[in-house]
């Protein structure tokens, strides 16, 4: 039993067979959808920061979504680790944004800035998205409309590796199993 | 209870599954799943039956002649296909009394069926209810209760006595012929009269005393109604043998 303040946490994904603690060296398959959960601001950061500066290394679009706050402070790291940060934001390869304050525009937003890339000739997308600004802005209802669309409508038509992280000390155990039960649970076939 | 036409919410009906409510919503959607819609807001409810008919319909469906009871609990029964005499320390997110008695049930049950020594603690009302599941489920589970291979009790007051509990009747049953044993607990039972500190240095102890020493498959039922989220990361954490398992399979 472990329970160091370790900042790399627990996650789960659809295709992959097993869940497994997050570490810099595992690998992502292209159409993942995986949910993280993550009980400090280091372990956020530790999550975040090597799946964005891997997604720009490898030439992806990488959005990077969830309040300022939290934003910022991966960003401030991603400054340490990578010179040209500022170049890819205004570059459009990372794209920093809060929550959108329904799911059809969350959606919207997605297309319009992967149509774009895409017509730019960039076709690899990666999603960081900090679930705690969903949580504080965006109501169930919009939340499940923003999860379909975004399963049906943006996985299956682009290239694009997602995570979606949970603070735990923020989620109840409710919503954590559920969240885990979503990025788990797609039926075979 | 078991009535194929019973209609149930979808709340219900997502716990039935282990799935979420979102992918009941989205599998109705794209007409993948039959419901019926009630009232003005046109709420979906859903038929056992369907339900049993859908999870049929996907790889790896029961074989022929499974009973119905068998497969309304198929996605936890197939869940610990783990070796008899193997060592592994599990834990099980769930979030209904229904989730929990159907993950400790098929649990058990697998046990049974390699002749292993079946230890669930917990209270009184969850052992019964495990007890009446595992009764209504087969004749060899009938046999293993009457035989004292299913060995019901409380949590004891502190950790040491819990471990030492489990020592004692771990040798006495492996004396007597035992060559492999399960144990299922309800880990609120715990919780519920002492602190997130105290569970974490119970299981920390049941780790390296018993789950590392015997030849013990153990699964630590965690209701997410009840713990907090940073506790269930604490759980998931401290749990490393599911990461050998899809994860789905701790999930009710």
């Amino acid at each position: 039993m472990s329970h160091e303040p370790r900042p790399t946490l627990f996650a789960v994904s659809q295709k992959g067979s097993a869940a497994g603690e997050l570490n810099d060296g595992l690998a992502f398959t292209v159409g993942e959808h995986l949910a993280a959960l993550y009980g400090s601001d280091a372990g956020l950061n530790a999550l975040g920061v090597p799946f964005v500066l891997n997604g720009l290394h490898e030439g992806s679009v990488v959005f990077l979504i969830g309040p300022e706050s939290s934003t910022r402070r991966i960003l401030d790291q991603l400054a340490v680790a990578r010179a040209g940060l500022q170049a890819d934001i205004e570059q459009g390869r990372l794209l920093v944004s809060e929550h959108q304050a329904t799911g059809r525009e969350q959606l919207d937003y997605f297309q319009s800035r992967i149509g774009a890339a895409e017509q730019g000739g960039l076709d690899s997308f990666r999603l960081f998205a900090v679930m705690r600004g969903i949580r504080d802005n965006v109501s169930s209802d919009e939340l499940g409309i923003l999860e379909e669309g975004f399963e049906n409508e943006v996985i299956p038509n682009h290239r694009m590796i997602a995570m979606c992280a949970y603070d735990v000390r923020v989620f109840t155990g409710t919503e954590i199993l559920a969240a885990l039960k979503q990025h788990r649970d797609r039926p075979p076939g | 209870m078991n009535d194929e036409n019973e209609l149930l919410d979808i709340a219900a009906a997502a716990a039935f599954l282990h799935v979420s409510e979102t992918s009941l919503r989205r599998w109705t959607n794209s007409g993948r799943l039959a419901c019926l819609r009630i009232g003005q807001k046109r709420e979906r409810r859903f038929r056992r039956a369907d339900l049993l008919a859908f999870m049929e319909s996907q790889p790896g469906r029961p074989a022929a002649g499974t009973t119905n009871g068998e497969r309304g609990n198929l996605a936890a029964a197939r869940a610990y296909d783990i070796s008899p005499g193997g060592k592994s320390h599990l834990c099980s997110l769930c979030s209904s009394d229904e989730g929990l008695i159907n993950l400790a049930s098929a649990f058990l049950q697998e046990g049974m069926r390699e002749g292993s020594v079946c230890f669930v603690v917990g209270t009184p009302k969850v052992r019964q209810e495990i007890v009446r599941r595992l009764e209504k489920k087969s004749k060899s589970s009938r046999a293993s209760l009457d035989a004292d291979r299913v060995i019901l009790s409380n949590y004891h007051a502190t950790p040491q006595e819990q471990w030492d509990y489990f020592e004692t009747r771990i040798r006495e049953a492996t004396r007597n012929g035992a060559l492999s044993f399960r144990v299922f607990g309800d880990i609120w039972e715990i919780r519920k009269r002492t602190s997130a500190a105290a569970v974490l240095e119970y299981e920390e102890g049941y780790d390296q005393l018993i789950a590392k020493q015997f030849p013990v498959v153990t699964l630590c039922a965690y209701d997410v109604r009840k713990f907090e989220g940073v506790e269930l990361l604490q759980a998931l954490k401290g749990h490393p043998d599911i990461m050998r398992h899809p994860l789905d399979r701790f999930l009710a």
